[in-house]
């Protein structure tokens, strides 16, 4: 083969040199998205933690006392078959509402990046992202540390993705094989699968911007930038509302 | 290439689909609740926009708060007559137009959008005849095709009749809807059914002046004078008329007193009273 003669000078070489420049650009391109869906998710989820603390567990308690009710209305009227079933469905919403809430985490964990953070994100995902190798097996072993980096990355834990990059360094690298087609043709493999894995990211990343979440997420951003905690303000209108059904509960009550 | 995509962190608790779609519901409650209250308030200012005369603001207003609430229908109604106000209303079927094309599915865009066409036009029936369709519990889209039956040159009075009794059956409480079968009824000659009606619009709103005086007519054509009297008379009290037509009525009801003493003077005792009274 002409390989050992002149390897610079091949079709195959140049081309292998030109993919090699654009995987790179891929490679930052990839890191980035990856960083932008990761930062999205997390912030999304801690959001989501924070409402259903505030507002979720309000709207529980609601549910609660409006089950109640329709329990209570359910005794009075035994005849009526709509209240038995009211009765029935207000209780399956509250024990709905009750789980949901209650499976926020305890504390409160808002999720603000440091610009030193994004960056450790962005080259660890450079380095160890699965789609950049094409063995099978590589890929999945990737799977797993990229699994780690963004939970680590979503609880802002600079120290565990030191950790993991230390890892990812300490174990045996997997060896490329021989010959310029080889790598020419990995190489190719290799763009693919990034460019398919960007369409999956902005496939997810549009979805969750879909969600009522993300809606939820850019209403608070607007209030907070008027410097109001819309959090607070959904909690404070579901507090209302609690304290009306109260009322009537009391009526009900009364007159039971 | 069978390779599995990229795993992801579970941020969620995905093991749990039940905890993730009951977390979805109480963020989505809060968030059509809020934006429902946000609309309220821009709905709020609309209507002092437009009672300030300013319509273009008030269609601005409007126009958000539909946005923040699309089921809100205070606001569809009065973007309609914010945009009447300016004899603007081909404009406001385009913006039902645009709204469908984002949302094909929005039963209410096609009824408002048919409401703002003319009443007798076929494509404003077609438009509610399509929120029928999306929205099978439509009764006011019920109501109006109906009417559009109704008052077209060739109306169709059996296809009015069929869609005024869903809009009943679906929106019971609605007296006027009562009111035009009941035109439509005494137009086929089936009185009993028009009084009915009329008596069941009255009976939702003992106010509804309208009713007495078709109930009144219906009254007379069957020659019921004492109960045609009686309901003229409550409509005179009730609405507030117009000289030239009050005068008219007061004819009419003394007509009709005269006729009744003349009927009443012929039967003789054996016959001691009309024969027929309906309920008030």
């Amino acid at each position: 083969m002409s390989k050992v003669i002149s390897r610079k000078g091949t079709p195959e070489a140049r081309e292998l040199t030109k993919k090699q420049t654009e995987l790179d650009t891929l490679e930052g391109q990839i890191a980035q998205r990856e960083l932008d869906l990761a930062t999205m998710q997390a912030e999304l989820h801690a959001l989501e933690n924070q409402y259903l603390r505030f507002v979720g567990v309000r709207y529980a308690e609601l549910d609660n006392i409006e089950a109640l009710i329709a329990q209570l209305r359910a005794r009075l009227f035994p005849q009526d078959t709509a209240a038995q079933e009211q009765a029935a469905e207000a209780q399956c919403q509250a024990r709905e509402s009750a789980d949901a809430s209650s499976s926020a985490p305890r504390q409160d964990v808002a999720f603000t990046p440091s610009d030193e953070l994004k960056q450790q994100y962005r080259q660890i995902a450079r380095l160890l992202h699965p789609d950049l190798v094409t063995d099978p097996e590589e890929r999945e072993r990737r799977h797993r540390f990229m699994t780690e980096v963004n939970a680590a990355y979503a609880a802002s834990d600079a120290a565990r993705l030191q950790a993991i990059l230390a890892a990812w360094q300490d174990s045996p690298e997997s060896v490329s094989g021989d010959g310029v087609g080889a790598d020419l043709i990995r190489m190719i493999r290799k763009i693919a699968q990034v460019e398919d894995r960007l369409t999956v990211i902005d496939e997810e990343i549009e979805a969750l911007k879909s969600s009522d979440l993300y809606e939820l997420c850019i209403e608070v951003q607007a209030a907070a930038a008027q410097g109001r905690d819309l959090v607070v303000e959904m909690a404070t209108l579901v507090d209302s509302q609690i304290a009306a059904i109260c009322e009537q509960f009391a009526g009900l009550v009364s007159k039971g | 290439m069978s390779e599995q995509p990229t795993e992801q962190a579970q941020l969620i608790p995905a093991e749990n689909a039940a905890l993730v779609r009951g977390s979805a519901l109480l963020v989505r409650r809060g968030l059509v609740e809020f934006r429902s209250r946000q609309a309220r308030a821009v709905f709020e200012r609309g209507i002092s926009e437009f009672q300030a005369e300013d319509y273009q603001a008030a269609i601005a207003s409007f126009t958000e708060a539909i946005r923040l609430d699309p089921s809100y229908d205070a606001a569809y109604e009065w973007c309609h007559r914010a945009y009447s106000s300016l004899s603007k209303l081909p404009e406001l079927i385009a913006v039902y137009t645009n709204m469908l094309r984002a949302d094909p599915a929005s039963a209410r865009a096609y009824y408002y959008r048919g409401y703002a066409r003319d009443f007798t036009n076929a494509a404003a029936l077609a438009d509610y005849t399509e929120a029928i369709r999306l929205n099978p519990d439509y009764g006011l889209a019920y109501y109006m095709r109906g009417l559009a039956h109704f008052l077209a040159p060739k109306g169709d009075a059996a296809a009015a009749m069929a869609d005024f009794s869903h809009a009943i059956r679906l929106n019971p409480a609605r007296q006027d809807t009562y009111l035009l079968r009941s035109l439509l009824y005494r137009k086929v000659g089936n009185y009993d059914a028009a009084l009915a009606d009329c008596s069941t619009a009255i009976a939702l709103d003992p106010s509804y002046a309208a009713a007495y005086y078709d109930r009144a007519d219906t009254h007379k054509m069957l020659g019921n004078f004492a109960d045609a009297i009686n309901d003229y008379e409550q409509y005179l009290e009730l609405e507030a008329t117009a000289l030239p037509r009050r005068r008219e009525l007061e004819a009419t009801i003394s007509d009709l007193r005269h006729q009744l003493q003349q009927t009443q003077q012929s039967s003789d005792s054996s016959t001691p009273r009309a024969a027929k009274t309906y309920p008030h």
